[in-house]
């Protein structure tokens, strides 16, 4: 009960985006009030914006891969939701958007296993299991929209921060030496918030009357 | 319960529709051979139409209505009121439309429009009718695709109808057939009695000027055809009759380019008698095709319609009595149990699916679905034997990637048949298809910890968080890629009802330009526009004095995407070019094959190279799309 005021705040200050595009990014309340804001006066687009945070990111991992200090980490992170962030700002329109989405995974995902390999092979089962629960997230995001034809639910956008909140979490766990437990813990838990979120979701929506969802190719197979 | 489906058929349950569809519409307006409707053209014991009615009555349809005309009332009226349908009678088309906009105006569930002397196996209608994943659409053949001459075409893109021509609308680019049969959800209702209405007005006291215009033309261009293949007869029986003398071949002489277009008119002003009978039969059944003007109408309301393939069901609309004996006999080589299990193997699956799976796993659908076995719970089935399999592969010894391997081969083949059940006993649902997308990655990924975990080294574990990345990050490509073509797709502006053709006319004017011979040919294979039939007729004339124009230059991202569309046509490499995208069929047979004989490295390492190639492969085709601005059309 005590998410409940920040859920209706979440929904009229951070809206969500309207294309299904945009959706797909999974932007936290982070970057819907803040990124948007600023990326939206940078004249460039979009997906460059995210080229030059992902860039960053990999180089940084490529030169100091599992040996990298903490501060590293944070400065590469950092360096990815700042680019990543402000290429919110601009409508998802021009003709390479569709690259988008997929950058934002990488850029997550790669940061995580990156951690994860800072500290151990404990680690990096971690960031498996974090990665996993994750795609549960990003892959429920796709499916239900198209196939259910409504999204999860808004106030998971909240509950679960968008990749922009989780980055910079991560690299604070890291520093707190928290990585193994906390990794494993909050995969536990994201797991089960969106597992139930879609069963509940199911139970009603088989509940309401017979309609119809829109044929796809085969693509994602 | 189950047990008593083991002897399939006649006592099959109804299946459910989707759309929620309540109603339909039979068209029995068109003329048969011999004066009457061609609906009442004898079938059976019966009639066209009784046919028709009694496969409404198998698809549980009650409310059923035919629309005909004043003059074939007493031939259809014993059918209408044998079956409980409601006969309207109508004076002409106009009056059609209006009829179906008040039915439709009045109407709670969705329609089905079809050609009452359509004839068409049952499983077709199914296909596109219990389908939840098409809400509105048509029942369509590809673009050769058997429709015969009272078929018309129209194009999809993504397998959405953006373009549908009707007697009086053309369509550029066609790339489908619609074959009559028309499915309107319940949330489009409102649409179709708009579309109707408007129709109606339109067609008040005969098409406009411009609709008139845009069939004389095509008129002309069939008959411009006809009279080239009279001419080609003529020719080669008059080489006949000189090689019969005796003469040395080849010594007829060709004719002059003005003389030999003189003939063809002449030939194409007169031709022989049957060929003249076929041609006022193609046209008047045109002109009384309100069903296709329904489509085109919906399609520029922008109403979102998706398409079935007939696949290998029958399907004709034979409007002569010759044409309906011989239906009655090709009919019986379909045989409908057998399409129906075939055709619920997907279509476009890679080449492991295809070669080591569907070859046998249809089998197991047939035997599941005919004992009543859910979809869904083979779906769940299919999940444990891959968590079963992870479960193996955690033990890290060489027994449990054996045993691993297998199970996952196995739980790949029910993840198959779960689908092809689905589609074989039409129990689709859209929580089945969600459950098998999600389930589909959950194993995939259960398998990589599970190998990571029988591995338990660091390097492993990276290697199985990067190959899930990987696999996260190529499918929101597709994704993305998939949702912004929907998009503009749906934001592409429609024509207004009233226009003819469907796009500006001046990229079909480049495309008619060029030699002529092939041209009218080629018109003959699909709708030819107003302007290209006047075109090319303009064109015969000075043909002689005029050199061929050079083709425009192409982008060379477009020649590389039409040299890789014709590298489709070498025996084989389609499925090499399946097998470079990785699909999931791919993947599965890697983890088994590598899992049982090596290790969880190379396992993984064979991944992560396959997957960067795919990325790497995929993602240059897109990108190359892109800069074509080809993403609009399929393929």
């Amino acid at each position: 009960m005590s998410i409940a005021p920040a859920i209706t705040l979440a929904e009229r200050v951070a809206p969500r985006p309207g294309t299904q595009l945009e959706l797909y990014r999974e932007d936290g309340p982070l970057v819907r009030l803040v990124g948007v804001a600023l990326g939206r006066r940078i004249p460039v687009r979009p997906l460059v914006l995210a080229v030059i945070g992902a860039a960053g990111l990999f180089a940084a991992i490529a030169v100091e891969g599992d040996g990298a200090s903490d501060g590293v980490v944070a400065a590469a992170v950092a360096w990815f939701v700042l680019w990543a962030g402000l290429s919110a700002g601009r409508p998802h329109t021009d003709e390479f958007a569709w690259a988008l989405p997929g950058v934002l995974r990488i850029g997550e995902y790669g940061a995580l296993i990156w951690i994860g390999a800072i500290v151990g092979e404990s680690g990096s089962a971690a960031a498996f299991a974090l990665i996993a629960a994750l795609a549960f997230r990003h892959y429920d995001l796709v499916y239900r929209s198209r196939i259910q034809g409504t999204p999860p639910a808004a106030w998971l956008d909240v509950a679960t921060g968008g990749w922009d909140a989780r980055m910079p979490l991560a690299v604070a766990l890291l520093a707190l030496g928290a990585v193994p437990e906390a990794f494993f813990a909050i995969a536990a838990v994201l797991g089960l918030v969106l597992v139930a979120d879609s069963v509940r979701s199911w139970a009603r929506h088989t509940a309401a009357p017979v309609s119809v969802y829109e044929d796809e190719e085969d693509e994602g197979d | 319960m189950a047990t008593e489906l083991q002897r399939p058929p006649q006592r099959k349950p109804p299946i459910q529709l989707s759309g929620n569809i309540t109603t339909a519409v039979l068209v029995a307006t068109a003329p048969g051979d011999e004066g009457g409707p061609a609906a009442a053209l004898p079938w059976e014991g019966g009639n066209l139409l009784d046919r028709a009615l009694g496969l409404m009555a198998e698809l549980g349809l009650r409310d059923v209505h035919v629309i005909t005309r004043p003059q074939y009332e007493d031939a259809l009226r014993a059918s209408a009121e044998a079956a409980g349908a409601a006969l309207r009678v109508c004076a002409d088309p106009s009056r059609d439309l209006a009829e179906v906009a008040e039915l439709a105006a009045g109407a709670s569930g969705g329609f089905v429009v079809l050609h009452a002397d359509v004839i068409v196996q049952r499983g077709a209608l199914e296909g596109l009718l219990a389908n939840p994943g098409i809400a509105s659409g048509v029942l369509g053949a590809g673009q050769g695709g058997g429709g015969g001459m009272y078929a018309l075409r129209g194009r999809l893109a993504r397998g959405r109808l953006v373009s549908a021509s009707s007697a009086y609308h053309s369509v550029s680019q066609p790339r489908m057939t619609f074959l009559g049969v028309l499915k309107v959800a319940a949330r489009d209702i409102g649409e179709l009695a708009e579309a109707a209405e408007e129709l109606s007005r339109l067609m008040e006291g005969g098409p406009p000027p411009e609709w008139r215009r845009e069939l004389d033309n095509r008129v002309e261009g069939w008959r411009m055809s006809l009279g080239r293949t009279a001419l080609k007869a003529e020719r080669r029986s008059a080489r006949d009759a000189l090689q019969a003398d005796g003469r040395e071949r080849g010594e007829l002489p060709a004719l002059e380019p003005n003389e030999y277009a003189r003939r063809r008119r002449e030939l194409a002003r007169e031709l022989p008698g049957p060929e003249e009978s076929d041609l006022r039969l193609r046209v008047t059944a045109l002109e009384q095709d309100i069903v296709s003007l329904l489509l085109v109408g919906l399609v520029r309301s922008k109403v979102h319609l998706g398409n079935t393939f007939v696949r290998g069901f029958f399907w004709t609309r034979a409007l002569t009595r010759a044409a309906t004996e011989q239906a009655a006999v090709t009919i019986h080589k379909h045989d409908e149990e057998r399409v129906k299990l075939k055709s619920a193997v997907k279509g476009a699956d890679g080449f492991f699916t295809t070669f080591f799976v569907s070859t046998w796993s249809r089998y197991v659908s047939r035997w599941l679905g005919r004992r009543g076995v859910s979809p869904n719970h083979v779906t769940i089935f299919a999940l444990c034997l891959g968590l079963a399999a992870a479960t193996a592969f955690a033990t890290g010894e060489r027994t449990g990637y054996v045993v691993g391997a297998v199970l996952v081969y196995f739980s790949f083949v029910f993840d198959c048949v779960d689908g092809q059940v689905a589609r074989y006993t039409r129990r689709y649902s859209k929580f089945g298809a969600y459950l098998d997308s999600v389930f589909d990655r959950t194993k995939e990924y259960a398998a990589f910890a599970g190998l990571a975990i029988g591995a338990s080294s660091s390097e492993v574990w990276i290697m199985a968080a990067a190959m899930l990345t990987l696999q996260t990050f190529r499918h929101f490509f597709d994704f993305s890629f998939g949702a912004t073509d929907r998009q503009a797709i749906a934001e592409t502006p429609q024509p207004s009802i009233a226009q003819a053709p469907d796009e500006a006319l001046g990229r079909l004017r480049m495309k008619s330009r060029g030699t002529l011979e092939p041209k009218l040919g080629a018109l003959e294979h699909r709708e030819a526009t107003a302007a290209e039939v006047r075109e090319a007729a303009e064109d015969e004339e000075d043909n002689a004095s005029r050199e061929p124009k050079p083709p425009r230059p192409k982008s060379l991202s477009k020649r590389i995407l039409g040299f890789w569309r014709v590298l489709d046509r070498v025996p084989g490499l389609i499925w090499l070019k399946k097998m470079a995208a990785f699909p999931i069929g791919e993947r599965f047979a890697v983890i088994c094959i590598t899992a049982a004989l090596f290790s969880p490295r190379v396992t993984f390492i064979t991944l992560l190279a396959w997957g960067s190639f795919a990325l790497l492969y995929t993602t240059t085709g897109r990108t190359l799309r892109t800069l074509a601005k080809w993403r609009s059309l399929p393929g």
